[in-house]
């Protein structure tokens, strides 16, 4: 294995397992397995990396398209609470309303459409509309439209849970 | 709530401490691949086995039992030929592309299998059912009575259960394409 990739798996790992984390509902047996069937396209195809846009965002576009593409295995993921909640870094009392957010969170984002959900979840990893736009082919305008629409419906899913 | 909230929320999820050896899924994709290449492998050699074993028997004798055989062995053939390019051809979307286009490659492919589940598999059935017609007017001259129901009660049977296997399998992809084109 090229050292190149080893420090690219190194490298994205986790910002890849969290958006396929998002995308299956906290499952986190079926997000692994995202994110190796992610990583083995990025190793079949790294001679085809042009550098048009940053490696991030091409290993981004890559991850979007392969939880498209899990879509055929029909399975809906389920939320593993004690593992995803337990990862939470804070203390007890903020703890708390961080848990009951985050779990309301992932039930809301399962109820987006798919590609509003993987929208959502690069906006939630702080990607830029810039970037999006690159990963999804929407025009720039497009997106911050988008974007805008999905934020307002997730926030009043989170907020009020519908 | 504000939407900067439900961003600090999610990013506050830890990461991971050690990042798993991606090796085992280096090898388990080396062994797919030559599994792949063995079936392969097996398809072509039986598929040439059965052309020369038709070209062997139809140069002696040309009977109702060869055409109801032949028409029984091609259509599971083709049916398997089918499903693997069909399988070869998900495996070779190009992941590469912006999540647009790649939405519109996945719809592509479904709205083939959409036209392969609506035309071509109906008339696979068809010739599969005449096939066994052929062979169970022999199977009436050469089994016992009792053999014979057996045989044909067996066949209606399992037929039922594929038809409901197939029809479920339609109805999945058919949700499918109509969620991608939704999205």
């Amino acid at each position: 294995m090229s050292q190149q990739f080893t420090n690219i798996y190194q490298n994205h790992y986790d910002k890849v397992y969290r958006l396929c984390l998002g995308y299956v509902n906290g499952d986190e047996a079926l997000a692994k397995d995202l994110v190796q069937d992610t990583f083995i396209k990025v190793w079949e195809h790294l001679d085809q990396f042009k550098q048009k846009s940053s490696i991030g965002t091409w290993i981004y576009r890559i991850t979007v398209n392969t939880c498209l593409l899990f879509i055929r295995k029909q399975k809906k993921g389920k939320f593993n609470e004690s593992d995803i909640l337990n990862s939470l870094e804070n203390t007890t009392e903020e703890k708390i309303i961080q848990e009951n957010r985050l779990q309301q969170m992932y039930a809301c984002i399962q109820q987006l459409k798919e590609t509003d959900r993987i929208i959502i979840l690069l906006v939630l990893e702080g990607v830029s509309q810039k970037e999006i736009a690159d990963i999804t082919g929407h025009s720039h305008q497009n997106i911050r439209v988008l974007v805008h629409r999905i934020k307002e419906k997730l926030s009043k899913c989170v907020s009020h849970g519908i | 709530m504000e939407f900067k909230d439900l961003q600090h929320t999610w990013q506050q999820q830890s990461q991971h401490k050690t990042v798993p050896d991606f090796k085992p899924a280096q090898q388990k994709l080396q062994k797919l691949r030559k599994q792949q290449r063995i079936t392969q492998l097996i398809l072509g050699i039986t598929g040439i086995i059965l052309i020369y074993f038709f070209f062997y028997i139809s140069a002696y004798k040309f009977s109702g039992v060869l055409v109801g055989m032949s028409l029984l062995i091609g259509v599971v053939v083709i049916r398997s030929y089918i499903e693997i390019k069909s399988r070869q051809k998900l495996q070779r979307l190009n992941v590469l592309l912006p999540l647009n286009d790649f939405k519109t490659q996945l719809v592509n492919y479904y709205k083939q299998r959409k036209q392969l589940a609506f035309k071509i598999i109906p008339i696979l059935l068809i010739v599969y059912n005449i096939g066994f017609v052929i062979m169970a007017y022999y199977f009436y001259q050469y089994l016992t009575r009792g053999f014979f129901y057996y045989v044909v009660i067996s066949y209606v049977v399992s037929f039922v259960v594929l038809f409901f296997v197939i029809r479920k399998q339609v109805l999945n992809e058919l949700q499918i394409l109509k969620t991608l084109q939704e999205s």
